[in-house]
């Protein structure tokens, strides 16, 4: 019951940190990107700022939602965020789920954002937050498969599942290395599993926010929490996987899992300021022409780096 | 005793969501106010700035937005004169040439603190039974698919154009102050999904009701018309117009930040090495190559008058060409083939440099009124129908897209494109 505790409050705590981290990377790149005067204050502030107006609004309705879902699909999307982490080794056997078939099981929570995304597409029953849903599942089916393969792909060289033996594997050579077109793959495929820009067409403009349109109060915050949290966890795998996770000169590993996962984090907030979104229609045909090929290619050429 | 809370979510930047009607000031230089945040949903907002003087037709879309404000809210209007709604009344008043960003500031804090009471529902009629859908939730069933039964359209069932499978159409109106499209413009559509099945453009409300206005960064081609004017001026102007346009295009893009800068090296006046710094960042983004054989107006059908989407579409029709003030500076149209979405921003783009070309060139040479001005704002009512044809047949993104491409001047004078077109 006690480790039980201590992991969730771990988990917690790393989702947490997180989340701020996230947060106070984009309103950095942000306020860089639109020569927005405020200093350092104002980028740690910001976000923090922002969060508050958004909790102490109430929370709107619409006419007849589906109250329920729509309430859940907040906290589905901060578990799969939380579970994403768990499977996160910070040093040799030390995660708070360290199981045999971790990048399974990271894979299946990232597959499964598109039922809490769809979910507030859906509840609300309204048409925008509606087509909302729907892109997210156009960009998610599209998108699975290729991130899967380059997954798999790095866990060939372990002839394991679990994420730690991905990391231990490593030593000497990252993946990103011996697995050249995995780390590209996955960074395409990620932040289109996370609904983020460049492949924000769920939460679009061209929709008022789309399945963000009607929430508002302490549902948008956790909402939003949760997909900076879906972003932290890809990105903690990401570096778990393809960049050695906690390898590195000097510093202790724990040290460079975070200074990794950072760098992810950074790369995909500083795409989202800088690459107009994709539209999904040709993110569709990509996925299946460009991304699915380059996958598969992957899974050949680790298969014959290891012969 | 106030809520730690509640006291950090008042020095945050207002969410405001922005309605824009006639007013003469720079409504949007307030999305550059650090003091606040212009959303592009009203559930995301605590004020609600009305800026200028609303059209009768847009008084009860404008109230309906206001009650979609969460609570704790405010209304700021923005304007001289008595507020054009009773339900203003109440709300904290900035004249025309006051400072909107503080008072939306300061209606935001006292919201947010409970200093002043949140603001009730408009109240407005809208004429609806109760929702009457088979199921748990009355999302569906039989008998909720054609006409409007329960007083809102409900979809009816068709074949959809792309593989003639039938489902369900939906018929909406979406505007006339959806964040995505010019303010105050309204559109009719049938969606097919994400698909827009067909379309139709609602005249823009402030010509017919005849609250015209100008915004000051198209004031010197009002003036050109009558007055002498620099040259140099007018092709500021004209570079600034063109950047608020990239500006909402991005946006739509999702760059908000980039969409952030253009708006104030627009706004503000700049160097031309900052214009060329954030023209490469726009180009780098992808965001003028989207949109490559979308909504493709051809030259027939462009015709002239029409400015930047003429020439766009390959018709070298610029009334710079035949003013004597630019002859010296060696001025000749820019055009581009496509007359697609792609062009009609690379066009901007193409004219923003040339532009700044000119204004080089330019010194201190002043245009005598006479020769028809090349005036950048395209009225509604210029390209209606052609545009809606254009749109069937988009999914709902590429549409909006496209929409955004012709950059419609709600509010600009008739006379605004009359003189252009000169063969």
């Amino acid at each position: 019951m006690t480790a039980l505790l201590f992991a969730g409050v771990a988990v917690g705590a790393a989702l947490s940190a997180g989340v701020l981290t996230a947060a106070v990377f984009d309103a950095a790149v942000g306020a860089t990107v639109a020569r927005t005067a405020g200093g350092p204050r104002g980028v740690l502030l910001t976000p923090l700022r922002r969060a508050a107006v958004v909790a102490v609004q109430r929370r709107t309705t619409t006419e007849r939602p589906d109250a329920r879902a729509w309430a859940l699909a907040p906290a589905l999307l901060l578990g799969l965020a939380a579970v994403m982490l768990t499977v996160v080794p910070v040093a040799p056997g030390v995660a708070v789920a360290d199981v045999p078939h971790g990048v399974v099981l990271f894979g299946a929570a990232a597959a499964t954002v598109l039922i809490p995304v769809f979910l507030q597409g859906w509840s609300p029953n309204s048409a925008f937050p509606l087509l909302g849903g729907y892109r997210m599942f156009a960009q998610g089916l599209s998108s699975m498969i290729p991130f899967a393969l380059v997954l798999i792909a790095a866990a060939l060289p372990a002839e394991s599942l679990a994420i730690g033996d991905i990391v231990a594997s490593q030593q000497g050579l990252w993946n990103v290395v011996r697995t050249p077109l995995g780390l590209p793959v996955y960074l395409a495929t990620a932040p289109a599993l996370a609904f983020w820009q460049p492949f924000s067409g769920p939460a679009g403009s061209d929709l008022a926010g789309g399945v963000e349109l009607e929430a508002s109060g302490p549902h948008l915050l956790a909402w939003r929490c949760a997909q900076y949290g879906v972003l932290v966890g890809m990105s903690a795998v990401g570096a778990a996987v393809f960049l050695g996770g906690w390898a590195g000169p000097a510093l202790p590993g724990p040290v460079w899992v975070v200074l990794k996962t950072l760098f992810l984090v950074f790369v995909l907030v500083v795409a989202r300021h800088l690459v107009a979104r994709v539209r999904m229609e040709r993110f569709v045909v990509g996925a299946w022409v460009v991304l699915l090929p380059a996958a598969l290619a992957d899974v050949f050429i680790t298969g014959w780096w290891l012969l | 005793m106030t809520n730690p809370l509640r006291h950090l979510a008042a020095g945050a930047p207002a969410p405001t969501y922005l309605l824009r009607g006639a007013l003469d000031a720079d409504a949007d230089a307030v999305r550059l106010d650090p003091r606040l945040r212009v959303v592009d949903s009203p559930r995301h907002a605590t004020v609600l700035l009305v800026a200028g003087r609303l059209p009768d037709p847009l008084l009860t879309p404008a109230a309906l937005t206001h009650d979609a404000l969460p609570h704790p809210r405010a209304s700021v209007w923005w304007g001289d004169g008595d507020p054009p709604a009773r339900w203003l009344r109440e709300a904290v008043r900035v004249p025309a040439d006051g400072d909107p960003a503080a008072a939306v500031c300061d209606a935001h804090a006292q919201a947010v603190l409970g200093r002043r009471p949140s603001e009730p529902a408009v109240g407005t009629v809208v004429d609806r039974a109760a929702w009457d859908g088979v199921g748990p939730y009355g999302h569906g069933g039989s008998g909720m698919t054609g006409g409007t039964p329960y007083g809102r359209s409900l979809p009816d069932r068709d074949d959809d154009p792309r593989d003639g499978l039938t489902l369900d159409v939906l018929r909406v109106t979406v505007g006339p102050f959806f964040s995505a499209l010019p303010p105050g413009l309204s559109i009719d559509v049938r969606l097919y999904g994400d698909l827009v099945g067909a379309c139709e453009l609602h005249e823009d409300p402030f010509a017919t009701s005849g609250l015209s206005f100008v915004a000051p960064h198209a004031e010197p081609f009002e003036r050109a018309r009558t007055e002498r004017v620099a040259v140099a001026n007018l092709e500021q102007a004209r570079i600034s117009h063109h950047l608020r346009a990239l500006a909402r295009t991005l946006r739509l893009h999702g760059l908000h930040a980039l969409s952030d800068r253009a708006l104030r090296v627009a706004v503000a006046p700049t160097s031309s090495r900052s214009v060329e710094r954030l023209l490469r960042l726009v180009a780098a983004s992808g965001a003028p190559r989207a949109g490559a054989g979308t909504a493709v107006l051809t030259a027939e059908a462009a015709g002239l008058g029409l400015g930047v989407v003429a020439r766009a579409s390959g018709v070298a029709d610029d009334a710079r060409e035949h003013d004597p003030a630019y002859a010296p500076l060696g001025f000749e149209p820019v055009t581009q083939r496509r007359g697609d979405v792609r062009a009609r921003t690379q066009q901007r783009v193409a004219e923003i440099r040339q532009s700044l070309r000119l204004c080089q060139a330019a010194g201190d040479a002043v245009r005598e009124p006479g020769p028809p001005v090349e005036d950048p704002r395209l009225p509604v009512d210029a390209l209606r129908e052609p545009v809606a044809e254009t749109l069937a047949g988009l999914e709902w993104g590429d549409a909006v897209l496209a929409l955004d491409s012709f950059d419609f001047a709600v509010g600009t004078p008739r006379a605004a494109r009359a003189p252009a077109g000169v063969p």
